[in-house]
């Protein structure tokens, strides 16, 4: 068969011309870098392959598909990690291959062409390490193509055209990942192949430059003399590659968020530099970051064979280009290091980081996913727990329903959440997938659609329009945001009647702790009464703790982390991450009324609203990521009657309300003795009895509560 | 530069040889492990699952009665809400038959015919009696028959 083969092709000819190629003596191990760059660009094509079987180029399911990949994919996770990690792998390997080359004077004549075109091959790597970047389409894929395209606008004269090329349009979407798609896996790796081959054939036609004095001796063929020493060397990389992509999980940030303006990029390591160097030259030097010095690198690394001529190939009597790479590899590492140091990690930003930061805080390694919790989680994973018992809420509230409508036996010690037997939680779900795909296609993913939109406390929305209520009162419920109102006081003088109202702004400035007891009723009596105890510390440490008779009720932030813990809950005790983590903070920051003026950002005063028969003024003011508060002042007596502060969600944004009565004076400063704690799940009613300020507080009290009797299973609400 | 064998060889080439094979073996294999796992995983069979359909009580005694089932079923990275039509029929206390809707001739759904007593599809007239057996038509086999199971009065089917 061999020699039928043989005689129709010539392929042993062919095997022997290239696994013969004579070798100088000599040559050892410094040769090997070429065969791992050639290795590892292979297993990018392969893997790169097998993940495009999965892969969807389209911003509404690329991010799921990567997901999919990584969550459902036999050896998925290890896929794309050998694909991920083999990006920065062959980027060093590449740059180990050109020092080496460099250091052995192996680009000089005749070797010129082969070098210009291995500096190629490395810009082409680079290529597909940026138009790779994009393809996950999470946060950080999104903001540093963003930042990427920001780059290219800066390029003199037709910038805006080069930014537009790239991104197929005037904005990032569709077009720009399709384009960077189809150079990913067509364009980049057809000329990389091209190239690659030009690249041996050369090396072939002038034979390897071999070491820098010659060493006496016979030649040796390739294979298997030297070829054993790659396959070692290659062996021991793709080692060193597995145990990467088998021990950490390629990032997955969350999904592209086109509306999150605080995320703050951060580009891998190997454009760490170039993203580092723009910060120096801010404005219209922003050029020289990006066209003029990077361009200036390219072109003397293309010229060196001809810039350098001379037949000396020890490093020794090449001081000027030595030195040269010295200086500019020097000056790459430290504007790598200096951009690590200054730039947050985007995970250290996100409402994800914000949750790991959390968890980290609370003890445990990583988030409470849903999915760590929860059996039979489909349309709401990748979420965190709390994120979650929202978004149950938010579907409650909307509908007016009890978790018992949806989930049998809830309430009982007999609930199964994970069951469908209710087909309730099946069209649940149908409607979670419909809603998001109702803002995704018509309102550019903005939340504009919910639950709420159509039910309104009814399980069927209504169809036909109500005429009496049509010819009725107007409705005039306003938006969740508000704007800045005509007629209306600023909002400095809504917070300085506020604090005069008070007491004084010296005496209320001068709070920094405050301590209160009474009695709660939790969930409107559903779960019983009992004691209370209320923290706060400036700036922005706070703690309700609630003693009923099924357990602790608790609510803390510490000033970087926060938990919640719930008697009888579906989870007993759990992190506050995201959404829920930025409104413990503002409750915290809000405990003190002289700190309102700076915790919230954007203040602007609203139309006046009547609240119980009052009117008041409403002041609005944002948090971070998306989260604002509603802040409404008795028009008359100007003390705050109730602030509501909505964090986002995934299905909407969850609002808390709070209703402050029977303000009491408490040695020359008014406190409302009386509070209404509304929120999504239930109901409870906080009556101080002793309120003290300025007085010690453990700080304990605001760490992670400690659950002190043994808790059975049953609804949050 | 002719090429000069060392004075070991062959059997020094001969190891070489053979330990540069075992190595790329072993790498090769473990790609095509990693590879041949991911793309064999998605077409693997799911485990079907059980159904809720109805209750004992909506079910009317021997009479073929449509029910719909809503089903989610993921389609890769997609999750997809399939709609399927299937009749059941109380055959005793506890005992539920169903059948697949579907006409086992060219896919068109059968309809019952409570005055013959039979399901009869409209598109080319095939007719099965109400145990899925054809009785008449171009039908080549039986409705598909769908597993039930009862569950206190649960009535669930294997989708």
């Amino acid at each position: 068969m061999r020699d039928w083969l043989d005689s129709r092709t010539g392929f042993r000819s062919l095997l022997k011309h290239l696994l013969d190629e004579p070798l100088p003596s000599g040559v050892g191990w410094w040769f090997v870098t070429g065969s791992i760059v050639l290795f590892l660009l292979t297993v990018q094509l392969l893997t790169g392959v097998l993940l495009a079987i999965f892969y969807s180029p389209s911003p509404d399911h690329a991010y799921d598909s990567v997901r999919f990949i990584m969550e459902r994919v036999t050896f998925g996770r290890v896929l794309r990690g050998l694909h991920f990690f083999g990006a920065s792998f062959i980027v060093v390997a590449a740059i180990v291959h050109m020092l080496r080359v460099v250091a052995f004077g192996s680009y000089k004549k005749p070797r010129e062409l082969n070098w210009m075109i291995g500096v190629l091959l490395l810009l082409i790597i680079l290529g597909f390490a940026l138009t790779g970047y994009l393809l996950p389409w999470d946060q950080k894929a999104y903001w540093a193509t963003t930042v990427t395209l920001n780059i290219a606008r800066s390029v003199p004269f037709a910038g805006e055209a080069v930014s537009n090329l790239l991104k197929g349009g005037t904005d990032l979407g569709a077009l720009t990942l399709m384009r960077w798609y189809a150079a990913h896996v067509f364009l980049l790796p057809a000329c990389l192949i091209v190239f690659t081959i030009a690249h041996v054939y050369l090396m072939r036609r002038h034979g390897i430059s071999g070491p820098i004095k010659e060493v006496p001796g016979p030649a040796t063929p390739f294979y298997p003399y030297h070829a054993i020493k790659d396959t070692i060397a290659v062996a021991a990389v793709f080692a060193l590659l597995l145990t990467f992509a088998v021990v950490f999980n390629a990032p997955l940030d969350a999904v592209a968020d086109p509306t999150d303006a605080t995320y703050i990029p951060r580009p891998e390591w190997y454009f760490m530099s170039l993203f580092e160097l723009l910060k120096h030259f801010p404005g219209r030097w922003e050029p020289v970051a990006t066209m003029v010095i990077p361009g200036l690198v390219v072109a003397l690394l293309f010229l060196l064979p001809f810039l350098d001529r001379r037949p000396d190939r020890a490093p020794t009597k090449r001081p000027v280009v030595i030195s040269s790479f010295a200086i500019i590899l020097t000056s790459i590492a430290l504007l790598t290091y200096e951009g690590f140091r200054t730039t947050p990690a985007p995970s250290a930003q996100s409402p994800q980081a914000a949750a790991r930061q959390s968890a980290r805080a609370a003890g445990q390694r990583g988030p409470v996913m849903v999915e760590d919790v929860f059996k039979n989680v489909q349309a709401l994973k990748g979420i965190t727990v709390d994120e979650f018992m929202s978004t149950m809420g938010i579907m409650s509230a909307s509908l007016g329903l009890c978790c018992s409508d949806c989930h049998p036996g809830a309430g009982t010690d007999k609930v199964v959440w994970e069951s469908d037997e209710n087909p309730r939680k099946v069209t649940a779900r149908q409607m979670v997938l419909m809603v998001q795909a109702i803002n995704r296609d018509n309102f550019s993913g903005r939340q504009d659609v919910t639950c709420w939109t159509c039910h309104h406390l009814r399980v069927t929305p209504l169809q036909t329009p109500r005429l009496d209520l049509f010819y009725g009162e107007a409705n005039t419920e306003l938006d969740d945001v508000v704007t800045k109102a005509d007629g209306v006081p600023t909002p400095t003088q809504v917070l300085d009647k506020y604090l005069q109202a008070l007491g004084g702004a010296d005496k209320v400035s001068a709070i920094n702790a405050i301590s209160g007891t009474g009695k709660v009723v939790a969930f409107g009596n559903f779960g019983g009464g009992g004691n209370f105890e209320y923290f706060a510390q400036a700036p922005d440490k706070r703690a309700m703790l609630s003693h009923l008779p099924d357990g602790e009720s608790s609510r803390t932030f510490d000033g970087r982390a926060g938990w919640f813990a719930i008697p009888l809950a579906v989870v007993p005790k759990y992190p506050l991450t995201g959404g829920e983590l930025d409104g413990a903070r503002l409750d915290a920051l809000l405990s003190f009324p002289a700190q309102i003026a700076h915790s919230l950002t954007g203040l602007r005063t609203g139309p006046v609203e009547e609240l119980n028969g009052k009117e008041t003024f409403l002041l609005q003011g944002n948090g971070t990521r998306g989260s604002f508060v509603s802040l409404y002042f008795d028009r008359e007596s100007g003390l705050l009657v109730r602030t509501i502060r909505y964090t986002p969600s995934k299905i909407g944004k969850v609002p808390t309300q709070v209703d402050y009565e029977n303000y009491r004076d408490v040695g020359g400063i008014k406190f409302p003795y009386k509070w209404t704690f509304t929120w999504l799940d239930g109901r409870d009613t906080f009556d101080f009895t002793d309120v003290k300020f300025n007085v010690p507080i453990d700080p304990a009290k605001f760490g992670e509560p400690v659950l002190t009797r043994p808790t059975a299973i049953r609804t949050a609400r | 530069m002719p090429t000069q064998i060392p004075t070991d060889d062959p059997t020094r080439r001969r190891f070489l040889s053979s330990v540069t094979g075992g190595i790329l073996s072993v790498i090769s294999g473990v790609l095509a492990l990693i590879g041949g796992g991911a793309v064999l995983s998605s077409t693997a069979r799911r485990q079907d699952d059980w159904v809720p359909a109805t209750t004992l009580l909506d079910l009317p005694e021997h009479e073929p009665t449509p029910v719909m089932l809503t089903m989610r079923r993921l389609d890769g990275f997609r999750e997809v809400i399939d709609r399927r039509t299937i009749f059941l029929v109380k055959t005793g206390d506890a005992d539920v038959a169903a059948f697949n809707a579907t006409c086992t001739h060219l896919g068109c759904l059968v309809a019952w015919d409570a005055e013959g007593q039979v399901f009869k599809c409209p598109c080319h007239g095939g007719v099965y009696d109400r145990t899925g057996a054809v009785k008449d038509g171009p039908p080549p086999a039986p409705l598909a028959k769908v597993a039930t199971r009862v569950d206190g009065n649960r009535v669930l089917v294997q989708a």
